[in-house]
């Protein structure tokens, strides 16, 4: 894993990632936490005629997946001497089970500290019915090149 | 008169911290959230920190309640994750819930309720680590 430095990120910067909403994964990460945060007792994200009945054609993917899915986009990309300080996700659109989604992040602000500086990064999930059911903010602090 | 719909909650809870448990980041805990969330940064898979988002995953009992009746349909709006320091192997975290705050905002779609819950993450050192704030909305579909 390469290491990004703040000196080295303009605006506009661009980073992309791929994942597919795959029904197992989201069955391991339910069992992760019987009762947690996401319990399914509507049987919205396992069960799939009780999903249609509450008008997904699809089981859909719980809210937690999807933004820890989404911040490892950025997660990945900062290294391991970035920090992500916070990220901000409205969930405008459900994201069914087997859709085929790009993680998207584009750099939109920097700004230089003592300790390296901020990036702001613009992040999204888009489908392949071209909607986008994820969407905020990130905040990531990198190290300077200075002080590595 | 005003023709805004009317929505009720309770609130006296809103801003009272209520303690929701603890429970201590093992290694084998953590170990599995990096293997099925597909995590690659060293620091999370190699030197036992937790990823910011392994902190939503982590059970806590219910926080206070504020009751917002309106509408017919409720949803996950939004999730707002902020890290103020590492979370590591070992560390206790105990939860402190909040209702944060309610709200309603009228658009072109109608009178939308937003609940904001505000849980804390607090170390063994009492020390914040994290806040993680959780926007629900309420609203009316069709009659």
């Amino acid at each position: 894993m390469s290491q990004p430095y703040f000196e080295d990120i303009d605006v506009g910067d661009e980073i992309e990632g791929a994942w597919t909403a795959q029904r197992a994964q989201v069955l391991e990460y339910i069992a992760l936490e019987p009762g947690g945060p996401a319990d399914d007792a509507q049987g919205r994200f396992t069960d799939p005629v009780r999903a249609k009945k509450l008008g997904f054609e699809r089981p859909i993917v719980p809210g937690a997946l999807s933004m820890s899915v989404l911040t490892r986009l950025v997660t990945d990309w900062m290294g391991p001497d970035g920090d992500l300080e916070s990220i901000d996700i409205n969930f405008r659109r459900p994201v069914l089970q087997e859709d085929e989604l790009r993680s998207l992040g584009l750099v939109i602000d920097t700004e230089p500290g003592e300790d390296g500086g901020r990036v702001r990064i613009d992040v999204y999930f888009e489908n392949n019915r071209g909607e986008r059911p994820l969407q905020g903010v990130a905040v990531v602090r990198l190290p300077s090149r200075e002080g590595s | 008169m005003s023709d805004e719909p009317l929505f009720e909650y309770d609130e006296s809870v809103i801003g009272v911290e209520r303690d929701v448990g603890n429970l201590e980041v093992t290694a084998e805990r953590l170990a599995r959230y990096c293997e099925i969330v597909g995590e690659t940064n060293p620091r999370y898979v190699e030197e036992q920190e937790a990823p910011p988002s392994f902190l939503q995953r982590m059970r806590f009992a219910p926080g206070p309640d504020p009751r917002v009746r309106f509408g017919n349909v409720t949803f996950h709006a939004g999730s707002r994750l902020e890290q103020l320091l590492p979370v590591r192997v070992g560390d206790v975290l105990t939860g402190y819930a909040q209702a944060k705050e309610v709200y309603a905002k009228t658009g072109r779609s109608g009178t939308m309720v937003f609940a904001v819950r505000r849980l804390t993450y607090r170390n063994q050192r009492g020390e914040d680590v994290a806040y993680s704030d959780q926007t629900t909305v309420h609203r009316q579909v069709g009659e």
